[in-house]
């Protein structure tokens, strides 16, 4: 894999910025009282901790994406403020003179976990203060973790470096379930992770809970061997499958040393040599970019799978003859599309592709072909409703993108689903200029549904999508080869509002577990419309709001769950409640009020 | 949002490197570098990965093409259009031990030695003694194996000189370059932002002490350096706050800000904030001190623009609503301009490319902006302040600071040299290779033509002392300067090579004609730093010169296409 740039990563990090958002704020004038306070105690095998840092942080409420004062913090710096407390002689801490609000505490006793599982596996407490409150128990039961550590060596006993080892939990009835390991491809990549081989090929895994376990190492989707080669996945001591791994048992707080791990052979790659062509004239194309991604692997242990993506096959660029060599590649199955990053930000491309496949078996494969056709070009002017002009600038600073769906289905359920269908039907993507053109190319035939996306605030959403004064409210047909000018976009910014609190009845929602609503429609309840969706955390007391949303009828929907924690193993959820959906119409610069009821004695619930 | 974030994190994050936009010249040599990947011990480096990164061009953006190497080590990166490159292997627990700054074109081979890196390893506990578990810590290199202060050391390298402590504190970066280290927790970076894990703490160095304060660890090469404890201080350190104004909304879609606090006198990162649509900073855990601030807006085309340096003092309070203005950058603009050969070398290529010519702005004085550039990747970063002209000739170099420039112009073939460079102006162009390019802030300068010219000699020789067994002085520098009294201020006829431990010196892409040399011991200053100007750019130093040289009389004549190897320079 390339190690990434730092601006490779912050690219990445920016596109998953739905998902992670913080709000960063200076330091401002605060004049809540600050009376409230919490306490509680941290003790270590029922025995109190001493002089232990636990760190008490105010979290403001991560702002809906879309709405204005969406920003991100990519040093995570700051969220609000942090004080910071020691345990006494007896384990307990206090913080004071804390103003209304939600916080975190977090306990800095890395390597421990706590004594009961829960799925609260963090070593985190959320609890929310009412001015004045003083909060007690704020407890932090933990016990020391275990401890795996061994070696990873190739087939002629010399180390490998960085390289990735998992864990699998084994439970009692010898079933397994995947538990963490070095999964999280950000924390690999940054050498985060503990389970990560160093130089001597040592890896050292801490903060477990008792249990037995299959360490295996290998395997990695050939995107994360991070220039190290790439290496069928093996278990503990040297077991090509889990039936023959070597159940390793960790007792409470027990170091386990000496769980090597001898990888077999380095995974044999090759090479496929193919061209572009353009369908009509058959002629090549030079120059064009193309991408390949596996979407299965031939032994079936791609770490990223069950979404049709078995790793990163590379990409190439089109030689005089519209010629390209795409090498490194393992054996299994992969598909091929044009694709150019820079004219996704840039201007896009003509051109599109249905998407080639090809399999390696054990060679090289040549003669792979991908027939580049002509699409078609949507363009025309966007404009801001209500000539708003404060949100003018915002133009520039919004994209639109154009995502096609087939008139007919997908040939097959390969290609339809995942990041493989995905990739295929890859979007077009425009910016807007000064004069509010814009220019989708590439298009192929199908139903085209516009959405605006923008990265910094002032989010601007589509109205209205209009051709010769006719909305078209379900997307824009493309048919054959006709480029369609003059349509006209539509945007504004939402001003709608829905505020509402969740009733909880028939139980209590127990610790560790939070409730999020999210919010879908307005005016077309689309689901390709995506630009439509929107959430919020809703907070101690049961109340949550969605701002800056487009007039129409939305669909709330409330789903609880546990609080996540990456770098703990995902609990197995029991008694989980089922989703609650409520419908709500918001109108033009109104907040629209609602109460959702979550009804815990229903017996209809989830059970995984 | 869900279909676009994954299609977004999809195509961002996954694809290693992207392609430009579809051309129509027809290159005659395949868009290959390829070459082998070694190693000081003889491991066979299978699986590591080289990048070929387009000088001036965003590694985002479509300029970055990749390769894994056989199990011989071998590699071929493929698809590459004509221009000049940069090429970075990767191999974990290596470190590459050649000049990073050296360019390559299409159809070159490469051999890239890499040797195993050094260790540093240690233990950190918290004022209580405990063991601090699963805090980063990160290896600042001061100084390179030769003693330069290494300016932006940590950036490079960064993401693989800092790791975590385990369960027992202790924490083991291997990879590391020769070099002197200051090992430190609750460290800034270009990556994870802070100080700090929690952006509170000031960051402590080892043995327990700020950074002025920080014992240095050696590390000689493929060693391990244990011990490096290091006790951390606890404390909350202050904040800097504020915001940035000015040219904060660029041309495109991604605009982020960052901003750097560096300490005054060292230059040494401090803290580091980046954030994406907003203009409000915050940085926290910062020491009592004297530091400077910059603010630097990027975007994903890596148009920047940039703050003048703000110099702040903290001394017992947080230091809050600093205002950072940022500036646009300058940029020149230009055409290189080929004159029909009136004669052809032998040895000239099948044809010259015209985008494999690198033009260079070197600015007089202080370095540009090497730490607001020191967020990108070297291997971009390297590149700030070049670029390649397009298939017509076109070039221009953005991202200037204010300031005097001259224009440096690497050309791929021996055959070719820089016959004039002058500035579109009425009544007649300016000579630019004489008198320089003067950039005020922001400005943008065009109408700049390098004319380049087939024919050039080259020369090559050593100096050797003229008493038998004495050594030759260290800095040691031969001149080369025009013979001809009309030449005397044609700068483009000067030219300066440093002679390497054997004594051997090079020039390439000579106009011919008429030469003197002249062997002269550079400054100590001048040797160390890698922007200095050529000595004949300097009216006086010229004239010593060219007297020195008269009186010497080392006379050579080069003609039309020469290629002069082994000649003698006596010392």
């Amino acid at each position: 894999m390339l190690r990434i740039t730092r601006f490779q990563i912050l690219l990445s990090i920016t596109s998953l910025f739905i998902f992670s958002v913080a709000n960063a704020q200076t330091p401002q004038q605060d004049s809540r009282p600050r009376t409230a306070s919490v306490s509680g105690r941290v003790t270590v095998a029922g025995k109190p901790a001493v002089n232990v840092k636990v760190v008490v942080t105010e979290v403001k409420d991560r702002p809906a994406p879309g709405s204005q004062d969406f920003s991100m913090d990519l040093t995570g710096a700051g969220t609000g403020e942090d004080h910071v407390a020691l345990t006494d002689a007896e384990g307990r801490y206090r913080v004071t003179n804390l103003p209304e609000g939600k916080y975190e505490a977090k306990v800095s006793m890395g390597g421990h976990i706590r004594e009961k599982p829960s799925p609260n596996e963090s070593l985190v407490e959320s609890f929310s203060l009412d001015e004045g409150e003083s909060r007690g128990n704020v407890d932090f039961a933990l016990v020391r973790g275990g401890v795996i550590t061994g070696r990873v060596t190739d087939a002629d006993g010399r180390p490998l470096i960085a390289r990735a080892v998992s864990l699998q939990g084994v439970d009692i009835q010898g079933g397994k379930t995947i538990l963490r390991g070095s999964q999280n491809p950000m924390n690999l990549m940054m050498g985060l992770d503990g389970s990560q081989t160093d130089d001597r090929g040592v890896y050292r895994i801490f903060g477990l809970r008792a249990g037995r376990y299959l360490v295996s190492a290998g395997g990695e989707s050939d995107v994360f061997t991070g220039g190290a080669g790439s290496y069928p996945r093996a278990w503990h001591p040297d077991a090509a499958d889990e039936n023959h791994a070597k159940v390793v048992e960790v007792t409470s707080g027990g170091e386990v040393t000496g769980v090597d791990i001898r990888l077999g052979a380095a995974k044999k790659t090759y090479e496929a040599l193919g061209r572009v062509v353009d369908d009509e004239t058959g002629k090549p194309i030079a120059g064009a970019g193309v991408m390949c991604i596996r979407v299965k692997a031939a032994d079936e242990s791609a770490a990223i799978d069950g979404i049709g993506f078995g790793g990163f096959g590379g990409n190439a660029k089109t030689d005089e003859q519209g010629n390209f060599r795409l090498a490194g590649l393992a054996p299994g199955q992969y598909q091929l599309n044009l694709f150019d990053q820079e004219s996704f930000l840039t201007g896009g491309s003509n051109y599109y592709s249905d998407g080639s496949k090809f399999e390696i078996h054990g060679g090289d494969v040549a003669g792979v072909e991908i027939r580049a056709k002509s699409g078609v070009t949507i363009s025309g002017v966007a404009v801001i409703e209500d000539a708003d002009q404060s949100a003018k600038s915002s133009l520039s600073q919004t994209m639109l993108m154009a995502h096609s769906m087939p008139s007919s289905p997908p040939a097959s359920p390969d290609e339809a689903g995942g990041i493989a269908g995905a990739f295929a039907m890859a979007p077009a993507a425009s910016r807007i200029g000064i004069d509010g053109a814009f220019s989708l190319k590439g298009l192929r035939p199908g139903k085209v549904t516009i959405q605006a996306v923008s990265v910094t605030g002032g989010a601007l959403k589509i109205t209205r999508i209009e051709r010769g004064g006719v909305e078209m409210t379900e997307g824009i047909v493309v048919t054959g080869r006709e480029d369609i000018a003059g349509v006209r976009i539509v945007l504004g910014k939402g001003s709608g509002k829905i505020r509402g609190r969740v009733q909880v009845t028939g139980g209590a929602l127990p610790d560790g577990w939070r409730m999020t609503v999210t919010a879908r429609g307005g005016k077309n309840i689309s689901s390709f419309d995506s630009s439509r969706s929107y959430y919020a955390d809703v907070d101690g007391k049961g109340w949550f709001v969605i701002e800056d949303l487009l007039p129409g009828e939305y669909e709330l929907m409330l789903s609880v769950q546990p609080e996540i924690n990456p770098n703990s193993p995902p609990q197995p959820v029991q008694n989980m409640p089922a989703p609650v959906t409520q419908k709500v119409v918001v109108t033009k610069g109104q907040e629209a009020q609602v109460t959702v009821t979550l009804d815990l004695s229903k017996k209809n619930r989830e059970e995984k | 949002m869900k279909r676009l974030s994954l299609t977004l994190a999809a195509l961002l994050f996954m694809a290693a490197s992207w392609t430009a936009t579809a051309q129509e010249t027809k290159p005659k040599r395949e868009g290959v570098i390829s070459g082998r990947v070694v190693a000081d011990d003889g491991q066979p480096m299978g699986g590591a990965q080289v990048v070929a990164v387009g000088v001036g061009k965003s590694p985002v953006m479509g300029a970055a093409q990749m390769s894994s190497c056989d199990a011989d080590g071998n590699f071929k990166v493929t698809g590459l259009s004509h221009g000049v490159y940069s090429i970075v292997a990767r191999a974990p627990g290596y470190v590459s031990v050649q000049d990073q700054s050296r360019k390559y074109r299409i159809g070159e081979s490469v051999i890239i030695r890499m040797a195993r890196g050094g260790v540093i390893t240690g233990r950190v506990t918290d004022e209580f003694g405990e063991p601090v578990v699963g805090v980063r810590v990160a290896a600042d290199r001061v100084r390179d194996s030769e003693g330069k202060p290494g300016a932006g050391a940590a950036t490079m390298n960064e993401m693989y000189s800092s790791r975590s402590t385990d369960d027992r504190g202790v924490y083991r970066i291997y990879g590391l370059e020769a070099g002197a280290y200051v090992v430190g927790v609750n460290v800034a970076s270009p990556i994870f932002g802070g100080p700090g894990q929690t952006g509170r703490e000031p960051p402590t160095y080892h043995p327990s002490s700020p950074r002025g304060a920080a014992t240095e660890v050696n590390l000689r090469g493929a060693e391990e350096v244990a011990g490096v404890d290091i006790r951390a201080r606890g404390g909350r350190g202050r904040s800097i706050s504020g915001t940035v104004s000015g040219e904060t909304q660029g041309d495109g879609f991604i605009n982020g800000v960052a901003v750097t606090l560096y300490g005054a006198a060292d230059k040494n990162l401090v803290g580091m904030t980046t954030q994406i649509g907003s203009q409000n900073f915050s940085l926290r855990g910062v020491d009592d001190g004297e530091y400077e601030l910059t603010a630097t807006r990027f975007n994903e085309s890596m148009d920047l623009a940039i703050s003048a340096p703000r110099r702040v003092v903290m001394k017992g309070a947080d230091l809050n609503g600093i205002e950072l203005k940022l500036l646009k950058l300058g940029s020149v603009s230009g055409r290189v301009v080929i004159e029909a050969p009136k004669a052809e070398c032998e040895t000239a290529s099948d044809q010259f490319k015209v985008e494999e010519a690198m033009i260079e702005m070197k600015r007089d004085g202080r370095a540009p902006g090497v730490y607001a550039f020191g967020f990108f990747p070297m291997e971009a970063g390297g590149n700030l302040g070049g670029a390649t002209p397009d298939k017509i000739g076109g070039f221009t170099v953005k991202n200037l600071e204010a300031g005097r420039y001259r224009v440096n112009t690497d050309l791929p073939d021996e055959s070719w040299y820089i016959r004039a460079i002058t500035q579109a102006a009425t009544p007649k162009p300016i000579d630019v290779s004489r008198s320089g390019l003067t950039l005020k802030q922001g400005e943008k300068i065009s109408g700049i033509e390098i004319t380049i010219a087939q024919g050039a000699a080259s020369l090559s020789g050593r100096v050797v002392p003229s008493r038998e067994g004495a050594q030759l002085p260290k800095r040691l520098r031969v001149h080369l300067i025009p013979a001809e009294a009309a030449a005397a201020d044609d700068l483009l006829r000067y030219a300066e090579s440093p002679v390497r431990g054997d004594g051997a010196f090079e020039f390439k892409h000579i106009a011919p004609g008429k030469y003197l040399l002249s062997a002269r011991q550079a400054s100590e200053k001048d040797a160390n730093d890698d922007q200095s100007r050529p000595l004949a750019w300097d009216a006086v130093e010229r004239g010593k010169l060219r007297r020195e040289a008269a009186a010497a009389k080392n006379e050579i004549e080069l003609k039309v296409c020469e290629r002069v190897k082994e000649h003698i320079l006596r010392w």
